[in-house]
């Protein structure tokens, strides 16, 4: 009873407008006035969790995407992309895509994805007469490869709410970023067939000495994803080492090579991912504090004889979980939705054979797509703002890249579970 | 319009100058974050030795960086909301009474988050000389616990401030586009 009646209360207070850690708190109070939970174990709880140096990554991600943000180094590698698809008809678009992939390599942030190459392609997209609704839903749709392409601060959570190892988590969403990759360019190509006002690229006369060119000029950008993931597996880093190196490695890039940054954007970027880490730990804090009460309450077991009292099909058991995430998606942002949908649903998955591993790609194409998917949708609203573009011109073609870019990866990386499990198989054995 | 703008003025000075120093602090306590990982990698293998009982200090710094910017994020109205009403919503009453009631809601909150926090800073202060402390260098988890105290304080003040702003001096604060929630991700 006092389940059903925190699910209403969260739910009602998000949909108001409520922000998430105090619609969390809320559920707190519920908890505490009648559940008959001791209200002096809450902090304390909340302080103990998040004791923890792996959870340190996440700001430090986000630190270091907001320095590769303002430090100009996506500009480079938008530059790569368009070399190879740009001559070709939504070409333009295409690398839009492949440039939100490297740079969610390279940042492990969506939202951090979508602002810069956002700001970076709209314009060439503009002059090259791609209408603004398609262009934006790209860019927008694009995005959440920032979460899949690791290093991915949520896979991070994932593996440690879990206990599972990180580095598996990383190569799992692999294999459903390429599928998505591809599912974005022919829906694009599908989209912008008939347009045949599209300025094309011109190839350069010496395409290999452009080529070395523009990779010379992109190197700095390209070693950074190098210097991530070949220390994280290398074994010379942790991942959370690896970000505070990331973040170092940037600001030399940014201040010296591309010089987007001077002293003042610097300040001003310390300032806004400060904020940006505060309001993201803030309701982590809040969200571990409600999930150890809920886990306290056994609502995993309660979720799964819930589940199984509908079907005992597994296909049907992992169409209701995937519904169940895509809902929390659409609510919530990604940290407090792996925080939450993690340990309530793993078991669920796991009794109908779903490797945790396979979970956390999932998981992750479902987060990813809940948090494009309108009414709530942050990266959508982010995306309009950081394009220039309005909401009704984005929302059709954005409904059509999740029906039929989103919606087949997702089931694809539920159902197959090889695209997702081939890769840590390979590396580390099955 | 600025929050510290729409305030009664001699509130300002001080909101401001807590302000300056909060900015301050977390923007130099997010490069130790970074510098402290670089340097335990230079350390381990350039140095070949460890940057002893680190996680210890920095945790406690980081505890305080988490609930200041947390703190800046409600001066900002920048937490991370749902926020699907107002899109619905057209008429500027409705819409104020929203805004009203959101801010209210989150106050009483903020306002059992500071109870909480305060009952187990008691706690800790009742169990000297036993309190709970770090295996290494003996640090006081009140240290860090203080963090979350006086995190969820400065977000009871300027949640209320921002109810006194939409009650008493603005009332156009609850139309479109005065509200900045959002983002934060």
């Amino acid at each position: 009873m006092i389940i059903l009646a925190a699910i209403l209360v969260l739910s009602v207070l998000l949909i108001i407008g409520v922000s998430v850690p105090l619609a969390f708190g809320a559920v707190l109070i519920l908890i505490s006035v009648f559940g008959g939970h001791d209200v002096s174990g809450f902090m304390p709880a909340g302080h103990w969790k998040m004791n923890s140096i792996v959870l340190l990554a996440i700001p430090l991600f986000i630190l270091a995407g907001s320095i590769m943000e303002r430090g100009k180094i996506a500009a480079p590698l938008v530059s790569m992309a368009e070399l190879f698809v740009g001559r070709y008809k939504s070409g333009l678009t295409a690398a839009a895509v492949f440039a939100s992939a490297v740079f969610g390599a390279i940042s492990g942030s969506a939202a951090a994805t979508l602002t810069c190459i956002g700001a970076i392609m709209m314009p060439h997209l503009r002059r090259a007469n791609y209408p603004d609704g398609v262009s934006a839903s790209v860019l927008i749709a694009a995005s959440p490869l920032g979460l899949l392409v690791p290093p991915s601060a949520a896979q991070i959570l994932y593996a440690w709410v879990t206990q599972q190892s990180v580095l598996k988590c990383f190569l799992a969403t692999i294999g459903p970023a390429f599928v998505l990759i591809f599912f974005l360019c022919v829906v694009n190509f599908f989209m912008l067939r008939r347009r045949d006002d599209l300025l094309l690229s011109e190839v350069p006369e010496n395409f290999v000495a452009e080529f070395g060119k523009r990779s010379w000029f992109a190197l700095p950008a390209l070693l950074m994803p190098f210097i991530i993931l070949g220390g994280i597996y290398g074994g010379i880093m942790t991942p959370t080492e690896a970000a505070g190196f990331a973040v170092i490695y940037a600001l030399p890039v940014g201040f010296l090579v591309y010089k987007g940054l001077t002293w003042e954007t610097f300040t001003a970027v310390l300032r806004e991912s400060a904020v940006t880490i505060g309001v993201v730990m803030v309701m982590v804090f809040m969200v571990l504090i409600v999930s150890r009460f809920l886990i306290f309450e056994d609502i995993p077991g309660m979720a799964k004889t819930l589940v199984f009292s509908i079907s005992e099909n597994p296909v049907m058991v992992l169409l209701m979980v995937n519904l169940v995430m895509i809902l929390i998606g659409m609510l919530m942002d990604d940290v407090s939705g792996i925080l939450l949908s993690a340990p309530l649903l793993l078991p669920v998955t796991m009794s109908v054979g779903m490797d945790p591993i396979h979970f956390a790609a999932v998981l992750g194409v479902n987060l990813g797509m809940g948090n494009i998917t309108p009414p709530t949708a942050p990266l959508l609203y982010l995306g309009c703002r950081v394009t220039d573009v309005p909401v009704n011109k984005v929302i059709w073609p954005t409904v059509l890249f999740i029906v039929f870019a989103w919606l087949p990866t997702l089931m694809i990386t539920t159902f197959v579970p090889e695209i997702s499990l081939w890769l840590p198989n390979l590396v580390f054995g099955s | 319009m600025d929050l510290i703008d729409q305030i009664p003025t001699r509130l300002r000075r001080p909101v401001s100058f807590l302000l300056r120093t909060k900015i301050i602090f977390v923007s130099v306590s997010c490069m130790i974050m970074a510098l402290t990982f670089f340097f335990v990698v230079i350390f381990r293998y350039i140095l070949e030795t460890d940057l002893f009982a680190y996680e210890e200090w920095l945790m406690v710094i980081c505890f305080w960086l988490f609930f200041m910017a947390g703190a800046l994020g409600t001066y900002d109205n920048s937490h991370i909301n749902a926020d699907l009403l107002s899109q619905v919503l057209q008429n500027p009453l409705a819409l104020r009474i929203r805004a009203i009631a959101v801010v209210l809601i989150e106050l009483i909150v903020l306002l059992f988050a500071v109870y909480w926090a305060a009952l187990m800073i008691i706690d800790e202060i009742d169990s000297y000389p036993f309190w709970q402390r770090t295996i290494a260098l003996k640090i006081p988890f009140l240290v860090a616990r203080l963090s979350i105290l006086t995190g969820f304080i400065f977000m009871a003040f300027y949640t209320g401030l921002r109810l006194y702003v939409l009650i008493a001096t603005r009332p156009d604060a609850a139309l479109p586009g005065a509200d900045q929630k959002g983002g934060g991700q």
